[in-house]
C-alpha cells in the first residue's frame, strides 16, 4: 500500500506499465532518498487516482515527477477491474495513447514485444561501479547489476561491504579478477532466458569457493544453472504480504516479493539444492540451498524497500559466508 | 499440541462508553473457532442483549464479572483452561484478578493465549517501559506516581504540558492534559480514583504529533504478523475512539511505516503476545516515535481493522491461543491462502465516531484523551472523500459535507476540538478558509484537508449534466445532496442519473486486492468503478440496525443476526445490509452476503436493484431501518412482514390515536399544538402533569415531564424550537409496562414486562421483571392481539402501556424489533426473532390468540449508564434515555434476579461503608426513602442526606470514602448537582430513582444463584394461552 516510489523506480519494472491496486497515489509525494534506481523505471503507470502530497519530506508530487520524466499516468481507471483480467489473463501487452483506438493498436502490434527486449542490458551499467561504506569491515562484494535495487545495494553497504557493481553481461572470470569475497546476484527486469548464461557464470565462481546470493531473477538463474527448472505461475506474487516459511526453524516471515515465475520444487533435485523457504498459500519455492556449494537464494526480497524488514537477517547470513568462506548451510 | 476439553471464556459486559459490542464480534468468533476443535464452551457474560450469550456457548452463565461470581462458576464448571482476550478490558481486569486471587492455580485452570505475567506487563506501565527498553522501543518520557508532589515534581522536570493516565485504565478514563501545576493538582484526584490500583501516570505530552496504531498477531512460536495499520486522522491528544480513523495508512512514505510496523512486532515481542494485540504509536519527524500503549487482546481498533481489511483477527487470535501457528490457519475469507499474511486494501476505509453528547445536560462538548462517543460507523469508499461522505451519512446526523458555513465560527470549533470535524472543515473551507488554515486549526494533515476541500469545490460547482454529477458521486455525494443544489428532488435526481448510465459498482473486500480470486461475500458500492465483482442472488435483504447511539445498540443487531440465522433454514441466499464495525451482524460468516453500506433510501434502492431480491425485512434494525419501510414500500420495493402502510399508521400520532379511539383502547388524552396558548387550554381540560414532547422525536430527546404552569411555558417553548408543533400529553405517574411479541395477522406469541421504575423514565433506563406480576395482564394482551389484527402486523412488535387506577393506557407501539426483545427472548426461552422469521416465511406462528410463555424463575434487566465518563452532566433519570447498555440476570427470586442484575453494570456494588441520599422527591417517592432508610440501619449501614445532613457533609462523607454509593430520585440539580457529580467523578453507583433504591435495599444482601440460563429454561417453560380473542 505504501512504498510506491521504490516500486516506480525498481528497473525490475523496465519495459512494464504498472497496475496500482491501492486507489490512491502520491499521497505523501516524491522524495529521492526513497529511490531504488536514478530514476523512474516504469513504462506508465495506471491508477486511479493521483493525490495532492502531503509529506515534510515530499520534494515534488506525482504528476511533476512523471511529466518531467515524460512518464504517462493513466489516471481514473477502475485499476480492481484491471488487475482481475491480468490475474486471469496473464500479464500481458500493453499501451497507453490519446487518440483513436485503431492507431493504438497498430502501435502496440507493431511494438517489440515485452520477451524480445534485452532489458536488463539496457539499465546495467556500462562498466563496473565501486561504492564504499561509511565503516569498512574489509570484505567486498561483487553484485551483478541487472537493474538492481537500491535497497539491497543499502543493506550490503549497511553492513560494511564494499560493494562492486558490475555489469550483466560480465563473465565469471572478469568478476573473479575483482577478487570479491562474496557475489550476488539480484533482480532485474526482461526475459530471464535472454540473461540466462548469468545464473552459470554464478555456479563457476561458487565452485571456486566464493559464496554466491541470490534474490529474485537472480534465485530463478542460480537455479536455473544448477540444473533445476522454472514454470509460469497461474497466479504471481506481487506485493508486500507474502508468507514464506523458514523450512529450518518453522517460522514464518511476511515477505515482499515480485515474480510471476516461480522455481519448480520437483527439479530441486536434479539441481541438487534443498528447499529453504516455502509459501505456504501455494506451495511454491521461496528459496534454496546448496548442500556442498557455498550458494543460497531467496525468491523474495530481504531488502524489502517498500515492504516489512523482517528477513533482512538474510544479509547477515551472507556476510557471515563471506567471512568464513561457506554459508552456515554446507557447514557440517 | 494438546487442546483443552473445556474453555471458560469471559464476555465484557453491559455496553458502556469504550466497550461496545465489538466484543461480542470477538467473543463469538472465539466461540466459534473453540466449537470447531469440538471444545466445551462455557461463557460469562451479563450482557443480556449479545449474540454470544445466545446458543453459541454450551453454557451461558448471566453474572456480573466479579471475582466471586466467576470463583463460584470455575468451582462449578471446572474448566480446563480459560480465555481473557475477548471481552475487552473488563474481561482481562476479571481474569487478571482471578489470577491474582489465586483461583486459577487452585483449580488448574490454564490460561490460554497471552499469559497473565504477560498481560500485567503490557498494563502496568513501569512494566511495559522495561520491557520495552530491553528492545530499543521509545516510550514518552514519563513516570509513575502516587502522590500529587511526585506528578508536580516530574512535571516541573519534563516540562508542561504533561499528560496524565491511570493504570488499568478504559477508555481513557481518567486521562487528561495538564497545561499548569494548578490544573494538574485539580484533576489529579478524580485521575488516581478511577485506577483500580490507585496508581497514575504523567507523561510528556505528545499532541500535534501523528497516531499510528498496528494490529499484531504473534502465535506461541514467536511468527509475527501486523495485518492492518490504523492512522489517527486526529492528532495525538486525541483519543483514539474519538478519532477519524482511516485504514490503510494513508500519509506515511514506507520508510516510516515500516519502523512502525517493525515496532509493533517488538513490543509483541517484548511483552510476551500470544494471540492479538494493538499497539499504538506517536509518531514525529524524522524517523522519531514512541510507543504510547499495547491492549494485549482484541479491542475495538481490532475489531475494526478487521471489518477494514477483511482479516478475522478474532477467529485466528482464538486458534493461535489454542497452541496453532499462524501459517498453519486458513484465511476463510480467501479459502486458499494462510493467516501468515498482512491483507492489500484497494479501497480505504474511514471510521468516524458517533457522540450524542447533547443528551447530557451541561457535560463538555469537546473531545480529547477520554473518550466520550457511543458508536462508531465505517464506511468504505474508492477515494476520502466518497468514505467520509458515506461515514457522515452513516451517523444519521449529516447528509454528508455541507457546502455552506461561517468561516470564523468553523475555525473555532476546529480549535476547540469540537465533535465531527469534517463537518466544520468544510464549513471552514467552503466559506473561504484555505487548507493551511483549517489543517492549522485542527490538527489534522492536509492530505484529509485537501481531499475535502477538492469535495467541497466539486459539490459547490455542480450542475444537472451527467459528467457533473459523475463527479460528485465520485466524491461521494448523495443524491438528495445533489438534490438540494440543484433544487430538485431525490426522485428526479436519481432518475436522471440512471437515465445518464451513472449508478454505482460493487466491489468485494478481499484481503488481497483481487490478485487472487476469492470466496469472500463482503461487498461495497462506489462510483469508482466500471464492473461489479457480483451476480445478483435473489434473496432475501436483512437491514442492520446502523450505527450505536443513545437507544440503539447491540440488542438490535442481536434481531438481525438471529433473525437472518432462522432465514437462511427457509431460503437459500440471505444478504445483510449494515455498516456498524462493532458488530456481529457485519462479520464474515453470518450470511451469505454482506453490504457493508448506509442505510439510506438511495443505497438500499442501488442494493435491492442489484440484487432483484425476494423482498426486504425492516423490521429488525431498529428506527433507521423501520423508518425506511414506507418509502421504500412507495418506491415498489416489498417488504417482508408488516406493510409499511401498517408500520406509518403505529408511528403517525394521529392516525394511531384515532385506532385506538375507534377500537375502544384507552390512551392518555393528548393533542398537538402550536403556541404556548393552545397547551394552556389542554391542560386546563385535563389538568397537570403533562408529558410535553416535540413532535417528531426520537428516544425522548426533548421530551419531559411537566408539574407546573411555569415549567409548562418554558420547556413548550423550547420543543418549538425544534420543530412547529409540539405534542402534549397527559401524564399517568403510574406503573409501566410492556409487550414484547411477534404477531401473524390473526395471534400472537408475546412476554409481559414490568418496569421498576415508574412512568417517566425512559423505558431504555428502565429496570425491566419478567414475569409482569400484579398487572392487568389480561386486558394487555386484549388490547395486544386487537392491534395484531387491525394492522395485520406479521412480525416483531412491543406495546407499551402506562397502568392507571388498574388500567392499561396505550403510550405506544412499534412495529418492529424492541430493545428488550433479546431480553424477553432468553428469559423465556422463546426467540422472538426466530418467531418473526416463522411468521415471514411459513406465513403463521401455527397458534391461537395470544399465548404467553409462563416461567417458573425471574428475569431482571438493569441499564448500565457512563455517568462518570460525561463529565459535567447532572445525572439523572427522565424521560429521555440516556443509558448506554444493559445487564440481565435469572434467578427463582426476584431479589436475587434484581440483585445480580444490577450488580452486572458498572460501577455497581453493594455498599460497604456509607449511603449519600439525594433530593427524595414527591411525597409518595420521600415514603420510599423512609423505608430505604429503615433497611440501610437494618444493614447496619450509615447514609447522610442532602436535604437533612446539607449538602457539605455528603460531600465529605463522599470524598472520604465513608459513603460508597448514592442515591436519589427525579431532577433537582439546584439541590444535589454537586453530590451526584462527585459521587459519578468517583465512579460510585447511582441508584437515581426512588422505587428502585426501595427495591435493591431490599434485595441487598439476599441469597445469589450461580446458574447457567440453560438451568432455568430446563425448568420447563409452557405457553399458556389465556386470551383467544373475540
Amino acid at each position: 500500500m505504501v512504498g510506491y516510489t521504490e516500486a516506480f523506480t525498481d528497473a525490475s519494472y523496465k519495459g512494464q506499465i504498472l497496475v496500482m491496486t491501492n486507489p490512491l497515489i502520491g499521497n505523501y509525494g516524491v522524495n529521492p532518498e526513497d529511490f531504488e534506481s536514478d530514476g523512474i523505471k516504469v513504462e506508465g503507470l495506471v491508477v486511479y487516482e493521483v493525490t495532492r502530497p502531503s509529506h515534510y519530506t515530499s520534494r515534488k508530487g506525482l504528476i511533476t515527477w512523471f511529466s518531467e520524466e515524460g512518464v504517462p499516468i493513466l489516471e481514473r481507471v477502475d485499476t480492481r477491474a484491471l488487475v482481475k483480467k491480468l490475474r486471469d489473463e496473464g500479464v500481458q501487452m500493453g499501451i497507453i495513447w490519446q487518440g483513436d483506438l485503431e492507431t493504438a493498436y497498430q502501435k502496440l502490434k507493431s511494438s517489440p514485444r515485452y520477451e524480445e527486449v534485452d532489458y536488463a542490458r539496457q539499465v546495467s551499467p556500462k562498466g563496473p561501479v565501486v561504492e564504499r561504506p561509511e565503516v569498512q569491515r574489509g570484505l567486498r562484494v561483487a553484485v551483478v547489476d541487472c537493474g538492481l535495487k537500491r535497497g539491497i545495494v543499502r543493506q550490503l553497504l549497511e553492513r560494511g561491504l564494499e560493494v562492486i557493481r558490475v555489469p550483466c553481461w560480465w563473465r565469471a572470470d572478469q568478476i573473479a579478477q575483482l577478487e570479491p569475497d562474496g557475489l550476488l546476484l539480484g533482480n532485474g527486469p526482461g526475459n530471464p532466458e535472454l540473461i540466462k548464461g548469468l545464473g552459470e557464470e554464478a555456479v563457476d565462481l561458487a565452485k571456486d569457493g566464493i559464496p554466491v546470493m541470490g534474490i529474485c531473477l537472480g534465485h530463478q538463474l542460480i537455479s536455473l544453472g544448477l540444473g533445476a527448472r522454472t514454470f509460469k505461475m497461474k497466479y504471481g506474487h506481487r506485493g508486500q504480504n507474502k508468507p514464506s516459511v523458514d523450512l529450518r526453524t518453522g517460522r514464518c516471515y511476511v515477505t515482499s516479493q515480485n515474480h510471476g515465475y516461480a522455481v519448480d520444487v520437483d527439479s530441486l533435485r536434479d539441481a541438487n539444492l534443498v528447499a529453504w523457504f516455502m509459501n505456504p498459500d501455494d506451495n511454491t519455492l521461496e528459496g534454496a540451498y546448496h548442500p556442498d556449494l557455498p550458494v543460497a537464494t531467496t525468491q523474495f526480497h530481504p531488502e524489502a524497500d517498500p515492504g516489512p524488514q523482517d528477513t533482512s537477517w538474510i544479509f547477515d547470513l551472507f556476510v557471515e559466508a563471506m567471512g568464513e568462506g561457506v554459508w552456515r548451510f554446507q557447514r557440517r | 499440541m494438546e487442546v483443552p476439553k473445556k474453555v471458560m471464556l469471559l464476555g465484557s459486559g453491559p455496553i458502556k462508553v469504550a466497550e461496545a459490542a465489538e466484543f461480542d464480534y470477538s467473543g463469538s468468533q472465539a466461540i466459534k473457532a473453540l466449537k470447531e476443535e469440538g471444545i466445551e464452551v462455557v461463557l460469562v457474560n451479563p450482557n443480556v442483549a449479545t449474540i454470544q450469550t445466545g446458543d453459541m456457548a454450551d453454557r451461558v452463565y448471566l453474572l456480573p464479572l466479579k471475582l466471586d461470581f466467576l470463583e463460584r462458576v470455575v468451582e462449578k464448571e471446572l474448566p480446563d483452561a480459560i480465555m481473557l482476550g475477548f471481552g475487552g478490558q473488563s474481561a482481562l481486569d476479571a481474569g487478571i484478578n482471578l489470577w491474582r486471587a489465586g483461583v486459577l492455580d487452585k483449580y488448574g485452570v490454564k490460561v490460554l493465549g497471552t499469559p497473565p505475567e504477560a498481560i500485567d506487563r503490557a498494563l502496568n506501565r513501569e512494566k511495559f517501559k522495561e520491557a520495552l527498553a530491553r528492545k530499543g522501543v521509545p516510550m514518552p518520557p514519563s513516570r509513575h506516581v502516587s502522590s500529587e508532589e511526585e506528578a508536580l515534581e516530574f512535571a516541573e522536570q519534563a516540562g508542561y504540558p504533561v499528560m496524565i493516565r491511570v493504570s488499568y485504565n478504559l477508555g481513557g478514563r481518567g486521562s487528561f492534559i495538564a497545561y499548569g501545576p494548578e490544573e494538574l493538582r485539580e484533576k489529579f484526584l478524580r485521575a488516581k480514583k478511577a485506577s483500580s490500583i490507585g496508581m497514575a501516570l504523567v507523561e510528556k505530552y505528545l499532541g500535534g504529533w501523528k497516531e499510528i496504531e498496528f494490529e499484531v498477531l504473534r502465535d506461541a512460536y514467536g511468527n509475527t504478523v501486523a495485518p492492518v495499520c490504523l492512522e489517527n486522522a486526529d492528532p495525538m491528544g486525541v483519543h483514539t475512539g474519538e478519532s477519524v480513523v482511516v485504514a490503510p495508512c494513508q500519509t506515511l512514505p514506507d520508510w516510516e511505516y515500516q519502523i512502525l510496523r517493525t515496532g509493533s512486532m517488538l513490543v509483541a515481542e517484548a511483552v510476551g503476545l500470544v494471540g492479538e494485540g494493538n499497539v499504538q504509536f506517536a509518531l514525529g519527524v524524522g524517523g522519531e516515535y514512541y510507543a504510547i500503549e499495547m491492549n494485549p487482546r482484541m479491542s475495538r481498533s481490532s475489531a475494526l481493522a478487521s471489518k477494514a481489511s477483511g482479516y478475522p483477527l478474532a477467529y485466528v487470535a482464538a486458534k493461535l491461543a489454542l497452541g496453532y501457528k499462524l501459517h498453519e490457519i486458513l484465511n476463510k475469507v480467501t479459502g486458499i491462502t494462510c493467516s501468515c499474511f498482512e491483507p492489500s486494501l484497494d479501497y480505504i476505509v474511514v471510521k468516524v465516531p458517533r457522540w450524542d453528547l447533547e443528551k447530557f445536560e451541561g457535560v463538555e462538548q469537546t473531545i480529547g484523551t477520554e473518550m466520550k462517543s457511543i458508536g462508531e460507523v465505517m464506511a468504505i469508499g474508492r477515494n476520502f472523500p466518497e468514505a467520509l461522505q458515506k461515514a457522515l451519512r452513516m451517523l444519521q446526523k449529516f447528509e454528508g459535507l455541507p457546502l455552506t458555513g461561517d468561516r470564523e465560527e468553523a475555525l473555532e470549533k476546529l480549535r476547540r476540538r469540537a465533535p465531527y470535524w469534517p463537518v466544520y472543515a468544510a464549513m471552514a473551507l467552503a466559506s473561504g478558509a484555505s487548507v493551511e488554515e483549517v489543517s492549522e486549526a485542527s490538527g489534522v494533515d492536509p492530505w484529509f484537508i485537501h481531499s475535502i476541500a477538492e469535495a467541497v469545490r466539486v459539490g459547490k460547482s455542480l450542475r444537472l449534466d451527467p459528467s457533473s454529477i459523475r463527479e460528485a458521486k465520485r466524491m461521494g455525494f448523495s443524491d438528495r445532496q445533489i438534490a438540494e443544489v440543484l433544487k430538485l428532488s431525490e426522485d428526479e435526481v436519481r432518475r436522471f442519473r440512471k437515465s445518464s448510465g451513472i449508478r454505482p459498482s460493487f466491489k468485494l473486500i478481499d484481503t488481497l486486492a483481487g490478485e487472487w480470486p476469492s470466496v469472500t461475500n463482503y461487498v461495497y458500492a462506489t462510483y469508482g468503478g466500471q464492473e461489479d465483482d457480483i451476480r445478483p442472488r435473489n434473496g432475501v435483504i436483512v437491514l442492520g440496525a446502523g450505527v450505536f447511539r443513545i437507544g440503539v445498540s447491540v440488542e438490535f443487531d442481536w434481531g438481525v443476526v438471529e433473525f437472518s440465522k432462522a432465514a437462511m433454514k427457509y431460503v437459500d441466499n440471505v444478504t445483510i445490509v449494515n455498516y456498524n464495525p462493532e458488530t456481529v451482524s457485519t462479520d464474515w460468516d453470518v450470511v451469505d452476503r454482506l453490504y457493508f453500506e448506509e442505510l439510506t433510501l438511495e443505497r438500499v434502492l442501488d442494493i435491492y436493484e442489484r440484487e432483484s431480491p425476494m423482498g426486504v425485512v425492516a423490521f429488525l434494525g431498529g428506527q433507521v431501518a423501520n423508518d425506511l419501510s414506507k418509502p421504500l414500500e412507495d418506491r415498489g420495493v416489498r417488504l417482508l412482514g408488516t406493510s409499511g402502510k401498517s408500520v406509518e399508521v403505529a408511528e403517525n400520532r394521529a392516525l394511531f390515536s384515532s385506532l385506538l379511539d375507534r377500537l375502544g383502547i384507552k390512551q392518555p388524552p393528548w393533542v398537538e399544538v402550536r403556541s404556548l396558548r393552545e397547551a394552556r387550554g389542554f391542560v386546563e381540560e385535563h389538568g397537570l402533569p403533562v408529558m410535553v414532547r416535540p413532535s417528531h422525536v426520537l428516544s425522548g430527546t426533548k421530551m419531559s415531564v411537566v408539574w407546573t404552569e411555569e415549567e409548562l411555558e418554558a420547556r413548550v417553548r423550547d420543543a418549538l424550537t425544534l420543530g412547529t408543533s409540539v405534542v402534549i400529553s397527559k401524564f399517568f405517574p403510574g406503573e409501566e409496562a410492556e409487550i414484547d411479541g411477534v404477531g401473524d395477522g390473526e395471534s400472537a406469541i408475546g412476554v409481559i414486562i414490568r418496569h421498576v421504575e415508574p412512568a417517566g423514565v425512559h423505558s431504555g433506563d428502565s429496570t425491566m421483571v419478567i414475569p409482569g406480576e400484579g398487572l392487568p395482564s389480561e386486558a394487555m394482551k386484549e388490547i395486544a392481539l386487537k392491534l395484531v389484527r387491525e394492522l395485520n402486523v406479521r412480525g416483531p412488535f412491543n406495546l407499551q402501556f402506562v397502568i392507571w387506577e388498574d388500567e392499561p393506557y396505550v403510550l405506544e407501539l412499534n412495529l418492529r424489533a424492541s430493545r428488550s426483545m433479546p431480553f424477553s427472548s432468553k428469559v423465556t426461552g422463546y426467540n422472538l426473532a426466530h418467531l418473526a422469521a416463522k411468521v415471514v416465511f411459513e406465513g403463521s406462528l401455527g397458534v391461537s390468540g395470544f399465548m404467553e410463555p409462563r416461567i417458573n424463575h425471574y428475569g431482571v434487566k438493569s441499564p448500565q449508564f457512563s455517568w462518570s465518563q460525561f463529565r459535567g452532566a447532572y445525572p439523572y433519570l427522565g424521560v429521555e434515555m440516556r443509558s448506554t447498555g444493559e445487564v440481565a440476570a435469572l434467578d427463582r427470586s426476584y431479589e436475587g434476579a434484581l440483585l445480580k442484575s444490577w450488580l452486572s453494570a458498572s460501577p455497581n456494588r453493594v455498599p460497604e461503608r456509607g449511603v449519600v441520599i439525594g433530593w427524595e422527591g414527591r411525597p409518595e417517592e420521600r415514603e420510599l426513602f423512609e423505608g430505604v432508610k429503615e433497611r440501610l440501619s437494618e444493614l447496619g449501614l450509615k447514609y447522610w442526606s442532602v436535604e437533612e445532613d446539607g449538602p457539605e457533609e455528603c460531600l465529605k462523607a463522599l470524598k472520604e470514602g465513608r459513603a460508597d454509593l448514592l442515591m436519589a430520585t427525579g431532577y433537582a440539580p439546584d439541590v444535589d448537582f454537586k453530590v451526584r457529580r462527585l459521587a459519578a467523578d468517583m465512579n460510585y453507583p447511582l441508584i437515581l430513582n426512588a422505587k428502585l433504591a426501595y427495591e435493591l435495599a431490599k434485595a441487598f444482601g439476599s441469597e445469589i444463584e450461580v446458574e447457567p440460563v440453560s438451568w432455568y429454561r430446563g425448568r420447563e417453560v409452557k405457553l399458556s394461552g389465556a386470551i383467544s380473542g373475540n
